[in-house]
């Protein structure tokens, strides 16, 4: 078996090259540090096997922050490989300083250069065989969208033995009469992008109209969900209801299965649009800018500007954008980002809430904004709260902005859709019917009503949790710390336990949504963060977010009950605390002096 | 003043480059500037040195970020964004073009 290893500078096109050439779905994006660790994928052909590997771009064969020095230890570890540098060739005169290193340590290499078509377009030109002949190892131009160049080359990477590289004809190599340049000129959407005062409106904007795209009252994702809702709980459940006789059997058809996938099924069109609008803020290259412009909050919280790339990503999946804090250069750094991600809210969340409230609001479009926007509030008080006032670097190579490739979007938007619908119909349904078992049987099996099932018995005391607020079963309590597992299965076990809608008022369905938004992410998430910081610290991390969110419903719901008047009472002691510490900052202590070494 | 000029005219250079370098963070939006010397850590220079910012290099500050807390360079064709405290420590020389 054969390594083939992708290496090369961010944002060269590694990845996209590598889904190109072996049907996988790496995470692929326009901003620099996408890829955080070495994915591979084994391909098999005419009795051979080579296994692709895409690693986290480098800059050069000597780290700087944490993801490069993995990469850079995986290409010393191997030596029966095959090195592809992928070079996007807009910035060859930058990237041909890792190229020669490359060469230097004396495995096949082989050049693809990336971009071409844009790099044309703007008027730089190119002689590949001339370069090829210049370094001494082969140079191939590829594009990764088209189908026969990508064929090509992998025929090429796949049969010829490739020379071992004579590192002799570097030295005195120079780039004069191979290639020429393109040149550069800022689009008139980049001028109005990075600048400093329209970025973030425009960001806040966008983010506004697709929120209500997404949960506006007679907008697309509404009607949608609706229709699909119907579609799956009434008219399927019917049809089916009707083919089955036994009551066992109709109620596990219908109710176990039908009923709560299709209550999480149904928000499909809804996480659409929403999956969409991140690709799109990836792909076309909006990120960058946003990183940049919002470095000046971010300095300000101790951070830098490539937080902006976690927190966007954490609208997605909370899982991943913890595993993208690697591209930060300190340690300290990333486990003050992780300790604050889980409170952005992911797409997971988006059916729970939205099942909760909207049985109390006419339309709770306003309400899950307020949520969305609570989480981000919070999630950047805790990073107030933690900051040292230590100075963090922020060097970060800006891409050029461009428009997504439309095809490519495509496939990326259905590939993870169907990720989101394989999740539903595996993981939850599994779940939910475990648990429709165990609510309908009691321990002699035989079919009994929901309080005195097995689970009853089970989780009686669970009932205690949100006795304060309002709720007195214990189903929600339950449905609600099944979250832990995946956060599709609360709103899944709602749909399960009550058809018929909910037995509680609306400030303990508000409360319960703060519930929500604060408690500990998933275990999948737990677990991604356990990798990064270790298992103590997350396990810890989790508690402490599950009783803090325990307590802040309570809060939200006292505060509901009794109206402004504690709202204005905790917003004042807030504002108190706040300022008392930045006094005490004041005086004790300047920026970048630690406590420690005041207090001698 | 011939002579005088052979004689001294190195010091007066001298001066003259000293008197007008300045930090990178001084340069205004849209100016050029020739880069003389990085006095920051030996990782943050090889990053830099990547992203083609190295002595004798022409940057331009194309913008600043909120707060000013960034710079946004163009350097050769490579784009970057800069914390401004780095900035402080790159010795340079305005261009006037």
């Amino acid at each position: 078996m054969r390594e083939i290893i992708f290496v090369g500078n961010p944002n060269a096109g590694k990845s996209t090259l590598f889904n190109a050439l072996t049907g996988a779905h790496a995470h692929t994006g326009n901003w620099h540090g996408v890829t955080v660790g070495a994915t591979s994928k084994l391909v098999k052909k005419e009795n051979q096997a080579f296994l692709y590997t895409d690693l986290p771009g480098i800059y050069a064969l000597t780290g700087y922050s944490m993801e490069e020095m993995h990469a850079i230890r995986y290409i010393q570890e191997k030596n029966n490989c095959l090195l592809v540098n992928v070079v996007d060739v807009r910035t060859l005169s930058r990237s041909l300083e890792l190229t020669k290193s490359l060469v230097r340590t004396g495995v096949p290499v082989i050049v693809a250069l990336t971009m071409c078509k844009r790099f044309q377009k703007q008027g730089g030109t190119i002689d590949v065989s001339a370069l090829s002949q210049a370094l001494g190892v082969p140079v191939c131009a590829v594009d990764a969208f088209s189908k026969s160049d990508v064929v090509r080359f992998n025929q090429i990477i796949q049969k010829s033995r490739l020379p071992f590289p004579k590192t002799g004809a570097l030295d005195g190599f120079s780039l004069k009469g191979i290639y020429t340049p393109q040149i550069r000129k800022e689009s008139l959407v980049e001028s109005i992008c990075y600048n400093r005062f329209a970025c973030i409106p425009i960001f806040l904007l966008l983010t506004f109209a697709v929120f209500f795209l997404t949960f506006g009252e007679c907008m697309p994702g509404t009607l949608c969900k609706n229709f699909l809702e119907e579609l799956i709980c009434e008219r399927l459940t019917a049809f089916v209801a009707n083919y089955l006789q036994t009551p066992a059997v109709c109620a596990l058809v219908c109710d176990g299965f039908l009923r709560s996938a299709g209550s999480v099924l149904g928000f499909l069109p809804q996480i659409a649009i929403l999956y969409s609008f991140l690709l799109f803020l990836e792909e076309s290259g909006f990120m960058s800018a946003l990183a940049f412009t919002a470095d000046g909050v971010f300095s300000k919280l101790g951070l830098n500007g490539r937080a902006v790339f976690c927190i966007l990503l954490g609208f997605g999946c909370t899982a991943q954008s913890i595993l993208s804090t690697r591209g930060f250069e300190k340690k300290s750094m990333q486990e003050r980002t992780i300790l604050a991600l889980p409170y952005i809210s992911c797409s997971a969340k988006l059916p729970v809430y939205v099942t909760l409230l909207s049985s109390f609001f006419e339309n709770p479009f306003l309400a899950v904004v307020g949520l969305y926007g609570l989480g981000v509030v919070i999630s950047l008080g805790i990073f107030v709260l933690q900051s040292r006032g230590e100075m963090q670097n922020f060097i970060l190579e800006l891409p050029e902005m461009q428009l997504p490739n439309i095809k490519f979007f495509l496939k990326t938007l259905r590939f993870r859709l169907k990720q989101f619908i394989i999740k539903i119909v595996t993981v939850v349904t599994a779940f939910t019917l475990a648990v429709w078992f165990l609510s309908s049987f009691n321990f002699q099996f035989s079919y009994v009503p929901m309080q005195q099932s097995i689970l009853a018995h089970l989780c009686e005391g669970l009932k205690y949790v949100f006795y304060p607020i309002g709720v007195y079963d214990w189903q929600t309590a339950f449905a609600l710390l099944s979250g832990l597992i995946a956060k599709e299965n609360v709103a899944g076990l709602l749909g399960l336990f009550y058809p018929q809608g909910f037995a509680f008022s609306s400030h303990t369905a508000l409360a319960l949504a703060v519930f929500i938004l604060l408690c500990s992410p998933c275990i999948s998430a737990i677990a991604a963060s356990a990798r990064e910081i270790g298992w103590k610290k997350s396990l810890f991390n989790a508690l402490f977010q599950t009783v803090t969110a325990v307590f802040a419903s309570y809060v939200t719901y006292y505060v509901l009950q009794a109206h402004v008047l504690i709202l204005g009472v905790l917003l004042l002691l807030f504002i108190l605390f706040i300022i008392k510490r930045i006094c005490f900052e004041r005086i004790y202590r300047r920026k970048s002096v630690q406590l420690k070494d005041v207090h001698r | 003043m011939g002579s005088f000029l052979l004689l001294y005219g190195w010091y007066i250079l001298i001066f003259c480059v000293i008197l007008y370098s300045m930090n990178l963070s001084q340069v205004k939006n849209g100016e050029y500037a020739t880069i003389i010397q990085i006095n920051t850590e030996e990782s943050v220079k090889q990053r830099l040195k990547m992203l083609n910012v190295c002595p004798n290099a022409k940057v331009q500050v194309v913008k600043r970020s909120l707060f000013k807390s960034s710079l946004l360079l163009e350097v050769n064709g490579v784009r970057l964004g800069l914390r401004r405290e780095i900035a402080e420590q790159i010795k340079v020389l305005r261009l006037y073009i």
